[in-house]
């Protein structure tokens, strides 16, 4: 049964208002480079290449002999192509070689297109038989655009002004796990994103502990705990995370969280040496500013907690 | 601020995309912008002009990392080195940026994706593929993203960008190109650079080419044209004399190298008119120091080239 494939191309995110709706089908695209190869009589001046071309043009329309509509696919469609378009689509998937076949064959037409015969349509004021093509790019461009600049909002949650500051071991350890071939928690993934994840040690003298006053069992008073700090801080690269405009809302969804493991003196008190006496030891959990740990490990078990804060710069 | 790339409507079908070097983020529009309308004269109302700046971007990345100070220590070492005057500023500048995209693979990519974020904006706001014509004229550290970026889209295929896509580089003009210097020094700390590999400097210098089915198409449809000072250090000068680990030698660039000048005191005819007005009107003689680095001099000097460059 034949049927016609409209592949109808919308210009993702923003672009509609500056561009207008962009819509081509794949039919406008071939019958536009027919007539292309017309004008520049590629024929006569490379036959065995007019032929390839013509060939290609009937795998084309024959390929997208169907009813399925490109925009279904979208906005995801446009980041892959054609390729999604199978994905999206279980008709087409069930076409085994158009997977294959047609993306690829699309490109060649399109660079015959645009390469081979462009010159010559622009020296006989023909470019505009290269409009559905235009089309298919712009709307393939579009959200390729989106994306980068996702990407690049992404890297300024983890680097901008609103990220944690690292001290200098940090750097170096942040610096370091770059080379690492597995696992592959720093640096940026295949589609340019940056990873969310950063290496966390530091020395902290910030955390807090309720201990009881000497003389009066009722009362409790709050103790500083140094500690040695060491996890993994992951960021939030949702939009809604981490932008909220009060207090309240930064802490139900904070731009960062950590986890990972503290190590504090025997005893409570500022400036202490973490590895000192008979060390406490446990799990921390930080949600955005907040921090609270549990030093199951060691004598003195209690309950830590602290604010995400750099006392002294390049050191803790 | 988040980066967001310069969008506007084409007032014909040429475009250029100048990207600025380090330090070079007044806002507005650049004084570079303003001396290449000057340059091209009544033909500059033909073309879009957009300033690509990212100086946030490395901002973000010294303030995290609390390095902006250590930078700072070594700009003013290197300033001082070189005399503290405008030319020792430029260098110790260099110095100091071009840190993050050696040294940090999420500031490098941060960088290229906002160079080509600007490249896709242009494609979109320009008119049909086939007609809109973008040139590239790029200075100092801006040459280094230009190379790196140039040489990124002819193999990504998620942007559309490459040749194959009927997206072709007109011109691309370097000023003052940092690119070999900065790929001989990466290349002698070779193990501390991340993923160096990744690099399109970590190979010889060559002009960006997507390998398209076993066919080579070129990005650069036009001229790729090389301009350094004799007297400009980040081009690969020192003191007249070529540096050959530091200049830029790109496959089939067009080089200039200008004679640079310390003052605007260039002949013997110019000293003596200068010290006659001076005797006469009984005032100190002027004498300006001319940074050898200084974008709108490149621009200035090749005023008519550039004419002849850009305007089809």
């Amino acid at each position: 049964m034949k049927r016609t494939l409209v592949v109808l191309l919308v210009v993702a995110s923003g672009e509609s208002a500056a561009q207008g709706a962009c819509t081509a089908t794949v039919r406008e695209v071939v019958d536009s480079s027919r007539v292309a190869a017309t004008v520049t009589r590629y024929a006569q001046w490379d036959s065995a290449g007019a032929r390839r071309f013509d060939a290609q043009l009937d795998t084309l329309a024959r390929e997208y002999d169907g009813s399925f509509a490109y925009a279904t696919a979208l906005p995801d469609s446009a980041q892959r192509g054609f390729r999604v378009l199978a994905k999206h689509q279980p008709r087409i998937r069930a076409q085994r070689d158009f997977v294959e076949r047609v993306p690829g064959v699309y490109e060649r037409v399109q660079d015959v297109l645009l390469n081979t015969l462009g010159d010559s349509l622009v020296r006989s004021n023909r470019a505009s038989l290269a409009s559905p093509a235009d089309c298919v790019l712009r709307a393939l461009r579009a959200p390729a655009l989106a994306r980068q600049l996702e990407n690049l909002r992404r890297f300024e949650r983890k680097f901008g002004p609103t990220s944690v500051k690292l001290n200098f071991v940090e750097v170096i350890a942040n610096y370091g796990l770059q080379f690492l071939a597995w696992p592959k928690l720093v640096g940026v993934d295949a589609s340019g994103s940056p990873r969310p994840w950063e290496a966390v040690v530091a020395y902290r003298t910030t955390y807090l502990t309720l201990t009881g006053v000497t003389g009066d069992s009722g009362k409790a008073s709050p103790q500083a705990v140094s500690t040695a700090e060491f996890g993994l801080r992951h960021y939030n690269f949702g939009e809604s995370w981490g932008t909220g405009s009060s207090t309240i809302s930064r802490m139900v969804k904070p731009g960062y969280w950590a986890i990972g493991f503290i190590v504090a003196p025997e005893s409570n008190g500022a400036m202490r040496y973490p590895w000192r006496g008979d060390s406490r030891w446990g799990p921390y959990l930080a949600w955005g500013n907040l921090k609270v740990g549990w030093l199951t490990g060691g004598r003195d078990k209690r309950v830590v907690v602290s604010r995400e804060v750099m006392l002294v710069p390049y050191v803790f | 601020m988040p980066f967001v790339p310069q969008r506007q409507v084409w007032p014909g079908q040429d475009a250029i995309l100048l990207v600025h070097g380090i330090g070079d983020d007044s806002p507005g529009e650049s004084s570079a912008s303003l001396t290449l309308k000057r340059a091209l004269g009544a033909d500059a109302a033909r073309f879009a002009i957009y300033d690509l700046r990212y100086d946030d971007l490395n901002d973000w990345i010294a303030s995290k990392t609390q390095a902006a100070q250590l930078v700072s220590w070594l700009r003013d070492k290197i300033r001082a080195g070189f005399g503290g005057d405008d030319l020792g500023d430029t260098v110790a500048n260099l110095a100091g940026d071009v840190v993050w995209p050696i040294m940090s693979t999420s500031a490098r990519s941060a960088l290229v994706q906002a160079f080509t974020s600007q490249l896709l904006a242009m494609a979109l706001d320009g008119p049909n593929v086939l007609t809109q014509r973008i040139s590239i004229v790029c200075h100092s550290m801006g040459c280094y993203h230009t190379y790196e970026a140039l040489h990124h889209i002819t193999s990504n295929a998620q942007l559309h960008l490459r040749p194959s896509d009927g997206f072709k580089i007109q011109n691309v003009v370097f000023m003052a190109s940092p690119v070999q210097l900065i790929s001989t020094v990466s290349g002698a700390i070779d193990s501390l650079v991340p993923q160096r590999g990744e690099l399109a400097l970590s190979n010889a210098l060559v002009q960006p080419v997507q390998n398209f089915n076993g066919n080579m198409r070129p990005l650069i449809k036009g001229r790729c044209v090389s301009i350094t000072g004799d007297l400009d250090p980040v081009g690969g000068h020192l003191l007249r004399e070529k540096l050959a680990w530091a200049y830029m030698k790109i496959e089939g660039q067009e080089p200039f190298i200008d004679e640079q000048h310390v003052t605007d005191i260039h002949t013997k005819d110019q000293l003596r008119d200068l010290l006659i007005s001076s005797f006469r009107s009984g005032s100190v003689p002027k004498v300006t120091v001319q940074n050898p680095h200084d974008w709108s001099g490149y621009i200035n000097r090749h005023a008519a080239d550039l004419q002849s460059w850009l305007v089809v």
